[in-house]
């Protein structure tokens, strides 16, 4: 007997469900349970393989009924054991992908805690940082996501926000790529189809790209990663040359966390920190890559 | 407490479990982030997880030479997960609203790509995922999202198989018609 699998929840929300349940817990909340828990349950089985580091910390720490805010009971051992955790040298190298990066990401941020770890996690990060291959994660075939055809696709909305507010509310299946023929509407000649970007940007390329990032957005919003990764894809391919270079691959980034392609995810923000060295988007995209609950220990560390 | 932590340095080795697979080590090593987001599916708020977490494992170790090795680990502790997670919830105090929950309030930058477009689009389906009735929850998630066989799904929960069908026809209808009422009354 088989059982209706899909029913009527939406796919990009069973996907994103189950991603979520593949995020790991904060960086340093296996530690303290760990302590709390007290070696008399956890060490006992003598060949655990723990980090020695955290297991003096634990031994350390079993004496004081630690608490979630105390995690300078664990000291340098801890940010060590950290530092050997992938999520954060991968936060750390994408920190230290420009040293300009560090200087704007605390300056805008200024969280003494956060940066010190960065600081400390740096050495270790350097060692593993990941050579930047960014062809593996917007290949130029790009199987996976059909694209329409340029011109089979509508055009985009003249302004951006009733444009995302529409797609919000559509089947994901609408979101094929605008082609160019905003432009060519008013151009007399006839432009070649596929439409590479143009040398000069006019107003109204420039708002159907818009058009375009804010599809995207609108994808994220609603969950559909797999969505807005195909517009960010589809825009790469339009537009390899184009102002919005920035914000399309902050979203892309950000899809890829989304439908769990973390691995892809972090060698494109390396590049994008790389590339971007001061962008306001990298604290969200370093956000986006940490465990998202890692946020809810900083208020009382940062003091 | 101080002779417990001084009496780990000669390490006692303690006889592995009757299951002769998976030590408590093991477990926790293996499985600690997957309790942790069991008991966030389930509502625990942020703040709490390190406690419940740490509840769970306690009751995982003592009952584990109950574990029966023919079962699947996952589902045995998600049922742990679940009956923490079902007291915590009872308690009036732990009744709250979820939708805002994913709020930063230590961090109010402006749009910095809104805020990781309302990270990552997570939200909508988070919010979603919590409006499901506790028990309803839970089947769904263990089906749906773990993926486990129904049978063990209703045994690991302790109902009958039919009653854990209900519950998930009922869990994908409801979570459905959620997901349409926050797209389409979603402003921020």
């Amino acid at each position: 007997v088989t059982f209706d699998h899909s029913a009527n929840v939406p796919e990009h929300i069973l996907s994103a469900l189950k991603a979520d349940g593949q995020l790991a817990a904060p960086a340093g909340a296996r530690g303290r349970v760990l302590s709390r828990l007290g070696v008399g349950v956890v060490a006992a089985g003598a060949a655990v393989a723990l980090p020695s580091p955290l297991s003096a910390a634990v031994g350390k720490a079993t004496g004081t009924s630690v608490t979630p805010g105390a995690s300078g009971v664990f000291g340098l051992g801890l940010v060590k054991t950290l530092a050997a955790h992938p999520i954060l040298s991968v936060f750390a190298t994408l920190a230290i992908g420009s040293s300009v990066g560090v200087g704007a990401y605390t300056a805008l941020k200024p969280k003494p805690t956060r940066a010190l770890v960065v600081a400390n996690v740096v050495e270790v990060a350097r060692r593993s940082a990941p050579s930047p291959a960014e062809s593996r994660i917007f290949p130029p075939a790009a199987p996976t996501v059909p694209l329409a055809p340029p011109t089979a696709a509508p055009p985009p909305m003249p302004t951006s926000a009733p444009a995302a507010d529409e797609l919000a509310a559509a089947p994901t299946v609408e979101q094929s790529p605008p082609a160019p023929s905003a432009d060519t509407a008013q151009n007399p000649e006839p432009a070649l189809v596929p439409a590479p970007d143009l040398p000069r940007s006019g107003g109204a390329r420039l708002a159907e790209q818009q058009a375009l990032l804010d599809q995207a957005r609108a994808a994220l919003r609603r969950g559909d990663g797999a969505g807005a990764l195909a517009i960010v894809t589809g825009h790469e391919r339009l537009h390899p040359v184009t102002e919005f270079a920035e914000e399309r691959d902050a979203i892309g980034i950000l899809a890829l966390v989304m439908v769990g392609r973390a691995d892809d995810a972090w060698v494109r923000a390396e590049a994008f920190a790389r590339r971007h060295p001061t962008s306001l988007f990298l604290p969200s995209i370093q956000r986006s890559l940490r465990p998202r609950d890692a946020t809810t220990r900083k208020p009382e560390a940062a003091k | 407490l101080e002779a417990l932590a001084t009496s780990t340095d000669r390490a006692v080795p303690r006889p592995a479990p009757p299951t002769g697979m998976l030590g408590f080590p093991e477990i926790f090593e293996g499985q600690f982030d997957y309790v942790w987001n069991s008991l966030r599916r389930l509502g625990v708020r942020e703040g709490d997880l390190e406690d419940l977490t740490h509840d769970v494992f306690v009751a995982v170790h003592r009952k584990l030479e109950d574990f029966d090795p023919g079962r699947a680990l996952r589902p045995w502790l998600f049922g742990f997960a679940f009956r923490r997670a079902s007291d915590y919830r009872r308690l009036a105090r732990n009744r709250f609203e979820v939708l805002e929950a994913s709020g930063d309030p230590a961090d109010p930058s402006p749009d910095p790509l809104e805020r990781a477009i309302q990270r990552q689009g997570l939200d909508l389906a988070r919010a979603a995922l919590e409006a499901l009735e506790l028990g309803r929850r839970a089947v769904f998630i263990l089906h749906d999202l773990d993926e486990i066989p129904m049978p063990d799904v209703a045994r690991e929960l302790g109902i009958p198989v039919n009653t854990a069908y209900s519950r998930l026809r009922l869990a994908r209808g409801e979570l459905a018609r959620a997901v349409s009422r926050l797209q389409s009354g979603d402003k921020p």
